[in-house]
């Protein structure tokens, strides 16, 4: 006898395929771009109709924001990202610097999703406030333990310098996007925590 | 850009379409803003200026062609703040705390610039060109002035002037970001400060609030 209820099994099998959905999204955007990367495409990858996922996603704005989020839950599978290490955190930020310029279409996605989303109005003007407020006190938790070990440089303010990361890592994306010959992300990322740190980064 | 040679011809008066011209920009910067990009619309740009709609049209045919005019004119007014291109390195870098002291007073301007230079990363963007080229500017006349910070002795140990200049940019483009989603979490101006103060032994001030 099986206790699962109706309701409970759907509800499964349609986070499950918001899940499919959502991969195969991350796929046809950073492979194409989030522009060109068209809701019929990620359908057709999925074996869906058009029509069926919008059921799970009303618009491609809801979609692409959904992206991003699952696109971060993918990162924290990778990587630990545990503030009490302050210098393994640094690390594996650099090496996320890495995997996003294997991915142009989501990096793109990302910066100008980021920028529209900065007006109070916008869908997912909540979900970047609380990522960049998370991600702000994430990396300062880092520096301060980094600073409790005295391995920051002199001068370095753990406070301002989480908030210029995070500035410098967007920043170097719209710049690699403009010009991807011209910026190596995750190297200038380095020596910028190499200069914060007393240590061999 | 917009050519606006037969339009000169048709009037036969070049003064008069400068003149609407230079008041259909201000117009349209006051618009966006306030409006920002989307939500700016060309109809009350026109309303501003007295105009009709197709009489705006006349100047700028597009929306997308008066932005660009828009982003110029907004590039004349920083580069009134902070010549980069000119020798004297200390007075360059002051002036970028300085500018971004100016923004934090602008900040529909800043929405503009920040959402449009982010969809313009797109070779198909209309403003493309505009923004490749601006980036480029910039940040080899920011490479020049660490340059001369670098033979003044003004540099930190280690600290490369191609380098500093691409973080630079990349720090002040990524803290309009964080300044817009909530602008009561930073202050540009002195995050940008603390920042070039890793870069450089200069004394750095505090960014004028309102440099006019």
């Amino acid at each position: 006898m099986t206790e699962t209820p109706v309701v409970r099994g759907s509800y499964a099998k349609s986070s499950h395929t918001r899940t499919m959905i959502l991969d195969a999204a991350l796929n046809v955007f950073a492979q194409n771009g989030y522009r060109k990367g068209s809701l019929k495409s990620v359908a057709d990858a999925v074996g869906m109709s058009e029509a069926g996922l919008l059921h799970h996603f009303p618009s491609k704005g809801a979609l692409l924001a959904a992206v991003l989020e699952r696109r971060d839950a993918h990162a924290r599978e990778r990587f630990s990202f545990d503030p009490a290490d302050g210098l393994q955190l640094l690390r594996e930020f650099a090496e996320l610097a890495d995997y996003n310029a294997s991915t142009p279409g989501v990096v793109e996605l990302f910066c100008a999703l980021s920028a529209e989303a900065t007006a109070p109005g916008h869908p997912a003007h909540a979900y970047f406030l609380t990522r960049y407020t998370d991600t702000v006190a994430l990396v300062r938790l880092a520096l301060e333990e980094l600073d409790q070990r005295g391995l920051l440089a002199p001068g370095i303010e753990p406070a301002n310098a989480a908030r210029v990361i995070i500035a410098l890592m967007d920043g170097l994306q719209i710049q690699w996007l403009m010009d991807r010959d011209s910026v190596d992300m995750a190297r200038e990322v380095r020596e910028h925590f190499d200069s914060l740190v007393t240590v061999e980064f | 850009m917009v050519d606006t040679t037969s339009e000169k011809s048709r009037r036969g008066s070049y003064a008069k379409s400068k003149n609407t011209r230079a008041s259909i920009l201000d117009a349209a910067l006051a618009v966006f803003a306030e409006a920002g990009y989307h939500k700016g619309s060309i109809r009350e740009v026109a309303k501003r200026v007295g105009m009709s709609e197709p009489g705006l049209l006349h100047h700028f045919p597009s929306k997308s062609g008066l932005l660009e005019a828009v982003l110029t004119l907004r590039d004349d007014k920083s580069y009134a703040l902070v010549p980069l291109d000119g020798d004297d390195g200390a007075a360059s870098i002051n002036g970028l705390i300085d500018l971004a002291a100016h923004n934090a007073s602008i900040p529909g301007v800043v929405e503009l610039f920040c959402i449009l230079s982010a969809e313009a990363t797109s070779t198909e963007h209309p403003a493309h060109e505009y923004f490749a080229n601006r980036y480029r500017w910039t940040r080899e006349n920011l490479r020049r002035t660490f340059e001369l910070l670098e033979s003044s002795g003004d540099l930190r140990p280690g600290v490369r002037p191609d380098r500093a200049a691409l973080s630079t940019i990349a720090v002040m483009d990524g803290l309009q970001v964080q300044w817009l989603l909530d602008r009561s979490s930073l202050d540009m101006a002195a995050e940008l400060r603390a920042f070039l103060s890793t870069l450089t032994t200069l004394p750095l001030g505090t960014g004028r609030p309102e440099t006019r």
